[in-house]
């Protein structure tokens, strides 16, 4: 009972978390981003009693106070807007684009952290010794490679010199059907249409983002991994443990590990909630139809109602993540007591 | 038991081999498209693209080869599209269609004279653009446009002129479905806008239907089942790749068979790819520096002289534009009609330059900014070189990086003193619609050139059919503004068109610069 008042104080304290975001989105957009969304709509010959028509239609010309207003009414009602350059829903758009970042996002995470994870663990159980170089080497060049550039070799050695990867022509080879829209993840879709040859090429053109991505986002998580287990590896009751002629393996699996990893959900959620955020670059060079390339296109087209729909995802997306955190974090380390 | 077996078997790999020649093609375009209402759209090319390829208008450009044998569209030469043919009257009042017989939209409906009709008035009733050039070549609004019989349709100028052919045959006069249309008509969207800018099912005219729309990721065209003309192929995908060393590397590799704007650095290793064709064509797209005839020190004739005696115009192309364009030597550009450079007097000759300043009254020169989109590499290459150039004569150039959209609302503004133009093109091929556009219109206009004189013979030759004075007019105006140097006409940059070495049929058409897919197809189907 105590856990279901914590969960709805938090989904509670949402409200004036979001209302805030979009007060200072609703500003920025409108004050600081320069350039008019009315110069998107209609072709620079345009007379100005028709941009003025069309400011009105748009509640432009409305003060900026009046404008917020209707859009806070608006937003209650669950209606993020209508996008300028489309003319569809917002939430509609936002729908459209989650799951090709959804999904490329996650596979990415689990890479991440099956690569990660490990790695960690492992150069801190063999500290200073080849696996511990190794790793160290993985987190800072996965750290400091910009992505673009390592999605670009990935490209060119894979695609371009050996064949071994499809074209990056975004989530499936162009010339196969996309099956129907089920959960929106195209490794599911096409298996429960039974079609085995739109799966292999989603998955074939899945690879190449989701280890670009993937790469990145594994070095925070293998140094959090092995901080995480330097730590608890000197604590008093593996000591103790170790002095009592238990197993290595059991000492590392059944005693160390719960309490290394604790840091490491949390940065799995910073890193996951990063991350779903869309990656510009790399959907960019990959042709992936998410969010990344729908926000940037939104800011760079002065697309006010996309540019705060996607905030307000972005900003719920964190939210939840960490609320699911600190409930793994009960789940994980039973002492803890909200 | 074994023929069923047997035939089966054959049934199937004829069945395989029908789908193996399913005549696809894939294009990699830079971006999606965005409202595809054909009178109230915006300026991107990719929507441009789609209502040319899913709509007809009554008149279309002839589709000819020239003296190489290379397809065009011509510029200046109109042919019935959805009209079968057309004939002005002699005062030159009157326009009257024929339209093709027993034509159909793709749903089946009838493409007759009620159709055409409730196409123009839409077009005036919402009074956007298209509206505007109708209107502007004369054809006033939508009592202009009379329904004669079932299969014609008459127009009536106020003034005669030769503006007209050229305004209609763009998307903006796509023929639409009225059985479709109307129902979305309601009071507070009295012409359908919020239906058209998403769908086109049911009402398109033109060589396609547009099959699907993944947004971000890939628009489908499939051949409409009851268009009257070529179309070579039954699919094309146009797939959307933002990065443009992407849709170079799936060119090379043979993933897409066309590519669309790729940049000029990585041309010349193209066009020695034996798998790859290149195709070359000099544009009408007016490439300058803008100079704000309003804002000091540029109000002053010798400082904008000056500054067009600083610029290195060759290093600008070979660097700039890789070699690919030719130098702007008029406002009018090479290829429109009275276009001449024997007026052309600039080039880089910095002494000039330096005397021209001391006469305006800077012998020192002065501190300035350049401001230029951060979204163009050819801008910021470009500023460097105005940089350079300009402090061999004394002007400190700083260069302003404004965001895409921050940029073009201050240049819609004019508010810009000294900045790089996105390039112009006029999809009319007069040269009065041109100077009109460009020199005088508010919208456009965006150095706020000014000159009583130049204004009142753009104003007097518009519209007429006095072809000897207009043609003297344009002259004069060429050589007037061009000594006033209300821009540094800097480049005709070429427009290059990368494709596999198989497709056949590209036709390029200069006045707007669309593929028209219907043309293309594979030399192996």
């Amino acid at each position: 009972m105590n856990l279901f008042i914590y969960i709805l104080k938090r989904l509670l304290l949402l409200i004036p978390l979001l209302f805030g975001v979009t007060l200072v989105v609703f500003i920025l957009t409108r004050v600081v981003i320069a350039g008019n969304p009315i110069d998107q709509i209609v072709p620079p010959m345009a007379s100005q009693e028709l941009r003025d028509q069309l400011a009105q239609r748009y509640g432009l010309t409305d003060p900026i106070l009046v404008q917020y207003g209707k859009y806070m009414l608006n937003l209650l009602r669950g209606d993020l807007g209508v996008s300028f350059r489309s003319g569809l829903p917002v939430s509609k758009e936002i729908i459209k684009f989650f799951p090709a970042t959804f999904e490329l996002t996650t596979y990415a995470m689990l890479l991440a952290l099956l690569v990660g994870i490990p790695l960690g663990v492992a150069s801190a159980v063999w500290r200073d010794t080849w696996i511990d170089h190794l790793s160290r080497f993985l987190s800072v060049s996965g750290i400091s490679m910009p992505v673009f550039w390592l999605s670009l070799l990935l490209i060119y050695f894979f695609f371009f010199k050996l064949h071994l990867a499809p074209a990056p022509l975004g989530r499936m080879n162009p010339r196969i059907s996309t099956p129907d829209f089920v959960t929106g993840w195209l490794t599911i879709d096409t298996l429960l249409a039974g079609n085995l040859r739109a799966f292999r090429s989603a998955v074939a053109n899945l690879t190449l983002p989701t280890i670009a991505l993937a790469y990145g986002a594994m070095a925070p998580i293998a140094r959090m991994a092995r901080s995480g287990m330097v730590d608890v590896l000197s604590t008093d009751y593996i000591r103790t443990a170790r002095a009592q002629g238990l197993k290595r393996s059991t000492i590392i699996f059944k005693y160390a590990l719960k309490n290394a990893l604790l840091p490491v959900v949390t940065m799995t959620a910073i890193v996951y909630g990063f991350l779903l955020g869309g990656s510009v670059l790399v959907e960019n060079i990959f042709a992936w139809p998410g969010l990344g390339r729908y926000a940037y296109d939104a800011i760079a087209s002065t697309d006010y109602t996309a540019i705060q729909g996607f905030v307000l995802y972005a900003t719920t997306m964190y939210i939840v993540l960490f609320l699911i955190t600190d409930l793994l974090y009960k789940f994980l380390n039973p002492r803890i007591e909200f | 038991m074994k023929l069923k077996l047997i035939s089966i078997l054959f049934l199937l790999v004829w069945i395989g081999l029908g789908l193996a020649q399913d005549k696809t093609l894939i294009i990699a375009i830079p971006s999606d498209m965005q409202n595809l209402d054909p009178t109230l759209s915006g300026g991107d090319v990719t929507t441009q693209e789609v209502l040319t390829s899913v709509y007809s208008y009554l008149i279309d450009f002839k589709r000819e080869q020239d003296a190489d044998g290379q397809w065009i569209g011509n510029a200046d030469s109109f042919v019935g599209d959805v009209a079968e043919s057309f004939e002005t009257s002699a005062d030159g009042s009157k326009v009257t269609f024929h339209l093709r017989p027993g034509i159909k939209f793709s749903n089946g409906d009838p493409i007759d004279a009620n159709a055409v009709k409730f196409t123009y008035d839409r077009i005036f009733g919402q009074a956007g653009i298209t509206a505007f050039l109708t209107g502007m070549a004369a054809v006033k609004d939508g009592n202009s446009v009379q329904v004669i019989d079932d299969a014609t349709v008459e127009f009536t100028l106020d003034t005669p002129n030769t503006l007209l052919f050229g305004n209609m045959a763009q998307f903006g006069h796509s023929i639409l479905n009225p059985n479709v249309v109307k129902p979305h008509m309601t009071d507070a969207d009295p012409w359908a806008h919020e239906w058209l800018q998403n769908n086109t099912e049911g009402t398109e005219s033109g060589p396609y239907v547009l099959a699907s729309w993944d947004r971000g990721n890939e628009i489908v065209l499939e051949r409409n089942p009851n268009y009257w003309g070529t179309v070579e192929n039954d699919k094309v995908i146009l797939k959307i790749i933002p990065d443009a060393s992407a849709r170079l590397a799936q060119l090379q590799a043979g993933a897409v068979d066309m590519a669309i704007d790729i940049p000029t650095k990585d041309i010349a290793s193209l066009e020695t790819n034996p798998d790859i064709a290149v195709k070359r064509f000099t544009t009408r797209a007016v490439g300058y520096l803008g100079m704000n005839n309003e804002i000091a020190p540029f109000d002053n004739v010798k400082v904008r002289q000056a500054i067009s005696y600083a610029i290195p115009y060759d290093v600008i192309i070979d660097n700039v534009l890789n070699g690919y364009g030719i130098q702007l030597t008029s406002p009018i550009p090479q290829g429109t009609p009275y276009h001449t450079d024997e007026y052309f007097q600039y080039s880089q000759d910095p002494e000039k330059a330096k005397a021209l300043l001391a006469e305006a009254g800077f012998p020192d020169g002065f501190d300035t900014t350049f401001t230029i989109p951060n979204d163009s590499a050819e801008a910021k290459e470009g500023a460097v070189w105005v940089q350079s150039a300009l402090k061999d004569i004394g002007i400190n150039v700083s260069i302003e990086e404004m965001p895409g959209a921050a940029f073009t609302e201050k240049m819609q503004k004019r508010e810009h003193a000294f900045f790089w133009a996105n390039q112009w093109i006029s999809i009319n091929n007069d040269p009065f619609y041109h100077m009109f556009w460009l020199l005088k219109a508010d919208c456009c206009d965006y150095t706020k050139y000014k000159n009583d004189h130049i204004w009142e013979l753009i104003d007097q030759y518009t519209l007429s059919t006095d072809l000897v004075a207009r043609e003297a007019a344009a002259k004069e105006i060429q050589q007037t503004v061009i000594d006033e140097a209300p821009w540094v006409f800097l480049f005709q940059p070429d427009a290059i068109i990368t494709m596999r070495s198989n497709v056949e049929g590209y036709t390029w058409y200069s006045a707007d610069r669309y593929l028209r897919p219907q043309y293309l197809k594979l030399s192996d189907w």
